[in-house]
């Protein structure tokens, strides 16, 4: 009798396992996100795109808590961010606007967000010999890509304008003298003092072409919605939401852990898919969490002109860059710093492998690239999945 | 009981074979139940929503069909052709109109009078494989239903 009873509760035991094990709860670190709820909030008064929160919470509590957060803290943090960071705000509001407004050696109070963008880039502007230079925005006018050529209501009115800038090329003059005029970036210091935070513009920071002066400008659209999807997860996870993610534009996100993971070995990973620049589709997957991730190219904000794609990423010469490589993507630690370095690397290109070497060099950070020569081909030293069977080169 | 059953019991194996069947028997069936529920699924899409400004317009389930939200019903038409469906979407930003391909279970963009470029008619379609279509200047989403759209990158 003792023996029956034995295998029947065996049995029982047995079944309660096989049962809790299969659904009853999922656990990622820890936590059991077996009822977690998928919240997505959006907006696109920012950075001209779409800023995402794609957050799953643990009750209908939290994600009230999540929406107060969203019109409290998030909206106003972006607001805050583009008016500082956009050179298209007026100059008595934003401090970029009022540095690009500013005179030769000119000193101008920026607040701390600007200050530290400034830092960043003369560090990756240092770091990057140059490839990497936010002081084009003279180039990206004189290329037709402010904002003025992009809202459909452009008339020529400047010295260089063209009647049509899509189709037309600027004059040699104008787009040596922007990039002379961008190399003196190295030459803005920044200062800090009990009563504020200070960029001062270089004493030789203009040019002159045909009697008009134009003076050192900054456009930090390569970094700006970096810096603002690093600032929007930084607020989520202060407020104790652990899994989700935040999209700036698609070009710059930040990954947290993914609730709705939860198999042994991919915990809370994220399956992130990178745009396919040839037909739409996506061309690589990487899975990952508790990342940021962003991609560059020039399959974006381009022309074409005589057989060749202008895009929106300055070159060293002045010119948009045409080095090959068409889009690059960079997962590592800062959304801001990813931004900075992928626009880097797609005008150091990869002819030499130069682009390829510096982000293998960077420390947690880790890329994949397309490079076109006579065929796309993928170069990554990231794992993950070539969706598309280009040629692949692993680093 | 009877005695002599209680007795085969008594002084039997504490396992016998068909206990062993048994035990085998749930492992396997604890381990498939294990695959289905935990292992990430690639799964067809089920159906999508098409947001406006963050607000849902409408649904559309693939084995349900479509649900619009009160409000829009005079802003959405549809139009069955090309073995799929054909929905626009009147807003104040403007007309966006995408194609629900019923036998692949996808949706996509093909046109908008957002600008242009009309971005958004080159993203990819919408098919279970991740990722959301973003049409900026008219405030239009389109992502899977139940759940977050799978981050993408570009």
């Amino acid at each position: 009798m003792k023996k029956a009873v034995l295998r029947s509760a065996l049995i029982v035991v047995v079944l309660v396992a096989v049962l809790s094990a299969a659904g009853c709860a999922y656990y990622v670190d820890g936590t059991d996100v077996s009822g977690y709820i998928p919240v997505t909030l959006t907006t696109y008064a920012y950075f001209d795109c779409e800023t995402s929160v794609n957050v799953y919470v643990a009750s209908e509590d939290e994600k009230e808590r999540l929406t107060v957060l969203w019109s409290e803290k998030i909206l106003p943090s972006l607001a805050a961010a583009e008016t500082s960071l956009s050179c298209y705000s007026a100059p008595d509001e934003g401090a970029v606007a009022r540095f690009n407004a500013a005179a030769p050696g000119e000193r101008v109070e920026v607040d701390v967000r600007a200050y530290e963008a400034v830092k960043l880039c003369l560090r990756v502007y240092a770091e990057t010999d140059g490839a990497f230079n936010p002081a084009t925005a003279r180039s990206l006018d004189l290329w037709g890509f402010t904002d003025r050529f992009l809202n459909g209501a452009y008339a020529p009115s400047k010295e260089y304008d063209r009647a049509d800038p899509h189709s037309q090329l600027p004059e040699q003059k104008y787009v040596t003298a922007f990039a002379e005029l961008a190399e003196k970036f190295d030459g803005v210091t920044l200062e800090e003092d009990g009563s504020g935070f200070y960029v001062v513009k270089p004493e030789d920071g203009f040019v002159t072409v045909d009697g008009v002066e134009y003076t050192l400008a900054l456009e930090l659209g390569g970094i700006g919605k970096g810096v603002a999807a690093d600032e929007v997860a930084a607020l989520l996870k202060e407020n104790g939401f652990e899994f989700g993610y935040v999209s700036v534009g698609g070009s710059s996100l930040v990954m947290l852990a993914n609730a709705a993971r939860m198999t042994s070995g991919k915990e809370g990973l994220f399956d992130v898919s990178v745009i396919d620049p040839y037909n739409g589709g996506h061309y690589f997957r990487h899975y990952c969490r508790d990342v940021a991730v962003s991609t560059s190219g020039n399959y974006r904000n381009s022309y074409i002109v005589g057989g060749r794609t202008y895009s929106h990423i300055i070159g060293k010469d002045g010119v948009p860059y045409d080095t090959g490589v068409v889009t690059a993507s960079l997962f590592g630690p800062s959304a801001a710093l990813c931004d900075a370095y992928t626009t880097a690397m797609c005008v150091m290109g990869m002819a030499g492998g130069e682009a390829s070497d510096f982000a293998t060099k960077l420390k947690n950070y880790r890329y994949v690239l397309i490079y076109e020569t006579n065929e796309p081909t993928i170069y990554t030293n990231l794992s993950g999945e070539n969706l598309r069977g280009y040629a692949e080169v692993r680093g | 009981m009877s005695g002599k059953a209680f007795s085969r019991v008594r002084g039997g194996k504490f396992f016998k074979r068909a206990d062993i069947i048994v035990y085998v028997l749930i492992a396997v069936v604890s381990i498939v139940l294990l695959l289905v529920f935990l292992l990430p699924k690639e799964e067809d899409l089920t159906g999508f929503e098409i947001t406006y400004d963050g607000a849902r317009v409408l649904t559309y389930e693939f084995d349900g069909g479509l649900d619009v939200e009160d409000g829009y019903l005079d802003r959405v038409s549809i139009e069955k052709n090309d073995g799929g469906v054909y929905i626009t979407l009147t807003t104040d930003d403007g007309v966006n109109t995408c194609f629900v391909d019923l036998e692949r279970r996808s949706v996509k963009m093909t046109d908008a009078d957002c600008s242009v470029s009309k971005d958004c008619t080159y993203m990819p379609a919408l098919d279970g494989d991740g990722g959301a279509i973003i049409c900026v200047p008219n405030r239009i989403r389109i992502i899977p239903v139940g759940g977050i759209s799978s981050p993408v990158t570009g």
